[in-house]
């Protein structure tokens, strides 16, 4: 597993749609959120470029990079639609211009894949994908196996995925243990992802001691799963959008899945003004969702603009609403003692 | 001296111009024309063409702050569930709007938009123009903003006449497109149709105003001293410049042009013992402007530059090469991106203080705004590499709430003192 890891792709965004790298014939691992903040060593040349209020999953990728996390993968693929994901691909370029980071990492590509479903966004798309197979063609060779089988692999784990998100739904499967798993998944290759979704999905994990609530856990994406735990206290997380949108259903085709991708109605920067929320309804509908908790990061800039219809969404449904105010992306003891006092306050 | 100083009389006419504009627009509006709301990296040409009123966002941002209403409206949205983290400059009309109490507002608040118009150079931008757009129920404009891949740092230079090349045939396209969506937009509401021959007049007009622009910026770099205030220059330019292309527009750069060289040819200067020039980064301190002229006294340390000025020309001039709807894309492609991002800002910062004379950087550092927030260490580098001091103020451009002047004020004395060591240890130590 760890060769093929090294031999990977790494790609940087939220949501990016790792089945366009896995359909073109690619492997692709997703190192956006890495388990654990990555801490500053003595000696780095970039620290001081970084400012204190640097997205904080961008400041991580910086540091890996510098660290030397990425050397034996042979590219980088910044997805543009992710919040943070052109200033995580500008600095590298910077940093590199600057002699701040060896020009001899992976390769650097700004995948501009559009959010719309325009004629003109279509157009544009098709050659954006044009280019990155380009791309990926100079600086790898096609991985071995049918287009046929990656299909099917790429069905499988949206399978997987669902299975396990219906599986936490039903209050069968912890979300913490949902979390982390999903979240695991994300650095692993694709065979290598489908076997750790399996497992979960085979295990036979008991559910946490908690009143019967149903919660949702909305707001800027995490990293950290303790957060989850800290909810489960409380009742059972049924909806989770925190490690990936709901898997849409398998695309047959490259193509379909860029179309796929430009029109996802849950990705923070969709252009529709309301996309989220007329996506969200039906999901929290799904879910039987009872109270949605929000929570955005410290340097939030864009999930705190659906707050405010967010809370309004749950008013017209007739379900709770809790603020849990600013939650880290990996949230240490004192962000969850915060967090739980205002569960606790939310729900006396 | 600073006591001496006396305004130009170009300020006292753009300012008077943008009264009866204003004035006229809110006649306008209250007779129920239409009007577009947008960004101010939008293609507001193609508004201005079809004779669609346009209120700009930044601009309007501007007026609330320097009208001291922003602390209200900025608790108001906290009190709305918008943390108190997210961008101000941009979201502050929103939040007045949301408010909409007519006691305070600039002219009692805006009527709703006809159309909306925003590009998505900065993440929150969907957001915030959708918000608008449930609001008012007007159609909503997004422009794409795709990365270009390669960015060269020279950008001012390549972007001035080989546009094509430097920011990419497939970026042109698409922007091109959505442009002539928007034109088909704006057509349908005000009902009239986009002539392309008049466009191409009226892009050569905004070019002749941009190169008068670039000019008057070339006359005061090279000055001796510094013959303007830069809160002086910034109406001077940025009132031209929501007109671009008009009659009164072009008119008033010339005259600005005229004003300034008849300073310079009679030795006039802010200060006649010019010691420190300065330049201000970032967009203004919209509501405390007074703070520009607070070193001319103790230090005789003027603000030489802001980007407004040279932006304009480096910003702006596209030759149309037959194409003036093509030319305008390049104008807009990465227009604020120019402004604050790596490898462009820093660059283009330091190549300005080397030509403007630049002793010390103030930088305004919005922690809440990314798009101007971020970047700003790799400008703080390239400064330094050029050799000029730099401060930094923890501020944003429109929220008075965070603003501790003596604080700011004590921060760039001390630069100032720093440099002034630096330059002449031995004054220093006596």
């Amino acid at each position: 597993m760890g060769e093929e890891a090294d031999r990977s792709v790494v790609v940087y965004g939220h949501g990016f749609p790792r089945e366009i790298l896995w359909l073109a014939g690619y492997e692709a691992v997703d190192e956006t959120r890495p388990d654990a903040p990555v801490t500053l060593r003595d000696g780095s040349r970039i620290s001081a470029l970084l400012e204190p209020f640097l997205d904080p999953y961008v400041r991580s990728f910086l540091l890996r990079l510098e660290q030397g996390a990425f050397d034996r993968n042979p590219a980088v693929i910044f997805l543009r639609e992710s919040p943070g994901a052109l200033h995580a691909y500008q600095y590298a370029l910077e940093l590199r211009r600057l002699g701040l980071l060896p020009e001899d990492g992976p390769a650097l590509f700004i995948f501009n894949l559009l959010l719309s479903p325009d004629e003109e966004v279509s157009v544009f798309n098709a050659a954006e994908l044009a280019r990155l197979e380009s791309f990926l063609r100079e600086i790898q060779p096609r991985r071995a196996g049918s287009v046929r089988e990656t299909l099917e692999r790429v069905s499988l784990r949206a399978s997987l995925l669902g299975q396990i998100a219906q599986a936490q739904s039903g209050g069968r499967l912890s979300g913490t243990a949902a979390f982390n798993t999903r979240n695991a998944a994300m650095h692993m290759p694709l065979a290598r992802s489908i076997e750790v979704l399996n497992q979960l999905r085979g295990r036979d994990l008991r559910k946490p001691p908690a009143p019967d609530l149903r919660f949702a856990l909305l707001g800027s994406p995490l990293a950290g799963g303790g957060l989850h735990r800290v909810v489960e206290e409380f009742g059972t997380l049924a909806l989770d959008l925190q490690s990936g949108l709901p898997a849409p259903t398998p695309p047959k085709d490259l193509q379909q899945a860029v179309l796929q991708f430009s029109e996802a109605s849950l990705s923070p920067r969709q252009a529709r003004p309301n996309a989220f929320i007329e996506a969200l309804e039906p999901l929290l509908a799904k879910h039987r969702i009872e109270t949605v908790l929000w929570q955005v990061d410290p340097t939030d800039d864009l999930w705190g603009w659906h707050m405010p219809n967010m809370r309004d969404l749950c008013d017209r449904m007739e379900i709770g609403f809790i603020d849990l105010g600013f939650i880290q992306a990996w949230p240490d003891e004192v962000c969850l003692g915060e967090a739980r006092r205002r569960l606790r306050g939310a729900m006396s | 001296m600073t006591a001496e100083y006396a305004p130009l009389q170009a300020t006292a006419d753009a300012t008077a111009y943008q009264r009866i504009w204003a004035k006229s627009l809110r006649a306008r509006l209250a007779a129920g024309e239409g009007y577009a709301f947008v960004n101010a990296d939008t293609p507001h040409e193609i508004f201005h063409a079809l004779g669609m009123p346009v209120v700009v966002n930044q601009w309007w941002s501007s007026m609330i702050a320097a009208k001291q209403l922003a602390a209200f409206h900025l608790d108001r949205s906290e009190q709305m569930g918008f943390h108190t983290r997210l961008a101000k400059y941009s979201a502050l009309p929103l939040f007045a709007a949301l408010d909409g109490d007519p006691e305070h507002q600039p002219w009692g608040g805006l009527p709703a938009p006809s159309l909306l118009c925003a590009r998505q150079s900065a993440d929150d931008h969907q957001h915030i123009f959708g918000h608008w757009a449930r609001l008012s129920g007007a159609p909503l404009a997004l422009l794409s903003a795709p990365a270009i891949d390669q960015p060269a740092a020279d950008w001012w230079r390549r972007a001035r006449d080989d546009w094509e090349t430097f920011y990419g045939s497939r970026r042109l396209d698409l922007l091109q497109a959505q442009i002539e969506r928007l034109i088909t937009l704006v057509e349908d509401k005000t009902g009239r149709r986009f002539d392309q021959v008049d466009f191409a007049k009226y892009m050569a007009r905004i070019e002749e105003q941009e190169r008068v622009f670039e000019e008057v910026s070339d006359m005061i770099a090279a000055a001796p001293r510094c013959p303007v205030r830069i809160a002086e220059m910034i109406p001077n330019v940025m009132i031209p410049q929501w007109h671009r292309g008009s009659d009164w527009a072009l008119d008033h750069a010339r005259k600005v042009r005229e004003e300034i060289a008849k300073r310079i040819a009679g030795d006039v200067a802010i200060k006649r013992n010019e010691k420190v020039r300065m330049m201000w980064i970032g967009a203004g301190l919209w509501f405390d402007t007074r703070f520009y002229a607070a070193f001319e006294e103790a230090f005789d340390a003027v603000f030489a530059w802001s980007m407004y000025l040279p932006f304009a020309a480096d910003g702006y001039i596209r030759p149309d090469k037959g194409d003036p709807v093509r030319a305008l894309a390049a104008r807009v492609v990465s227009m604020n991106e120019q402004l604050h991002q790596p490898p462009w800002a820093g660059a283009w910062l330091a190549d300005q203080a080397k030509k403007y004379r630049i002793d010390m950087a103030v930088m305004i550092v919005p922690q809440n705004d990314r798009p101007s927030g971020y970047g700003t260490g790799f400008i703080r580098r390239a400064m330094e590499q050029a050799g000029v001091e730099v401060v930094e103020l923890n501020a944003d451009m429109v929220d008075a709430r965070q603003w501790d002047a003596a604080a700011a004020k004590s921060l760039v004395e001390d630069g100032l003192k720093r440099l002034v060591a630096s330059k002449n240890p031995i004054d220093s130590r006596t």
